[in-house]
């Protein structure tokens, strides 16, 4: 099955991550090892906003490195799986009102991402 | 590495894994997986030719995190990182009497079996070299 089938129009996309609250963020350690971590996210515009706790591994991670990944998901039943694994550069964005000056937050630019949505799976089987 | 009890337990417990791998350029990239966790290392099944083997066939660096539940808000995860790796297997994947993950149809796992058997999927493994509870320090 090509991944192109399934994959969310940008209408799609947008809305979906509208709904998100927190995605898994993938950041790159000192050692170049990937690492995770549960974060808040919002939707602004054609961006996705996430927020990290000041001075954490997350927030070390990226000043080192801007490259990071946003992902989510849901999982109604197998065959309602959606999801969205997003790419890019961190830029900073400030302290984010809704969570306090503990945090600090940063955006992507929604340029390099993919999605799927099972509900477009043909041949369920 | 020994693993904490209680995050050993967690392990045990939830199927939910985001696989993190670095793809060709180097930047981090995430796999939405079903995994588990036995033998000391976090288990997934993929094909040999997806994306994700490869990433990891060529950089070994790769984590796992692995959350609690599925579609819940209050969302718990644990952060395994290590090494990953490829191994061939016949068993189809394991058990999912116990697993919270969205149920798949008898012939769908037959197949998983099947392709399990013929090489064409296979099963990657995270051998931890950290195992710990992610922080989640925010209320909805």
């Amino acid at each position: 099955m090509a991944r192109e089938a399934i994959a969310m129009t940008r209408e799609e996309l947008l809305a979906f991550l509208g709904t998100q609250r927190w995605v898994a963020l993938g950041t790159l350690d000192p050692d170049g090892t990937p690492v995770g971590d549960l974060v808040p996210v919002v939707l602004d515009g054609e961006r996705l906003r996430f927020a990290v706790p000041r001075g954490s591994r997350a927030d070390d991670n990226i000043r080192r490195d801007p490259r990071v990944c946003c992902a989510a998901d849901e999982f109604p039943s197998y065959y309602e799986i959606r999801g969205a694994v997003a790419h890019g550069r961190a830029e900073p964005h400030g302290t984010p009102d809704r969570l306090g000056s503990e945090w600090t937050e940063y955006a992507i630019v929604l340029d390099d991402v993919t999605s799927f949505d099972f509900r477009k799976v043909r041949n369920k089987y | 590495m020994a693993i904490p009890d209680d995050v050993a337990a967690f392990l045990g417990r939830h199927t939910r894994v985001y696989l993190l791998t670095r793809r060709r350029d180097g930047a981090p990239t995430i796999h939405p997986m079903s995994g588990f966790f036995a033998d000391g290392r976090v288990t997934m099944s993929t094909y040999r030719k997806s994306t994700k083997a490869r990433n990891v066939e060529r950089d070994a660096r790769t984590a796992c995190l692995v959350v609690n539940g599925y579609g819940k808000d209050d969302v718990r995860g644990v952060l395994v990182r290590g090494r990953g790796s490829l191994r061939e297997a016949t068993m189809p994947v394991p058990p999912s009497t116990e697993s919270e993950a969205p149920k798949v149809s008898s012939s769908v796992a037959g197949r998983v079996a099947e392709r399990m058997a013929s090489g064409k999927r296979v099963f990657l493994d995270v051998e931890p070299d950290e195992a710990a509870f992610v922080q989640r320090l925010w209320s909805e």
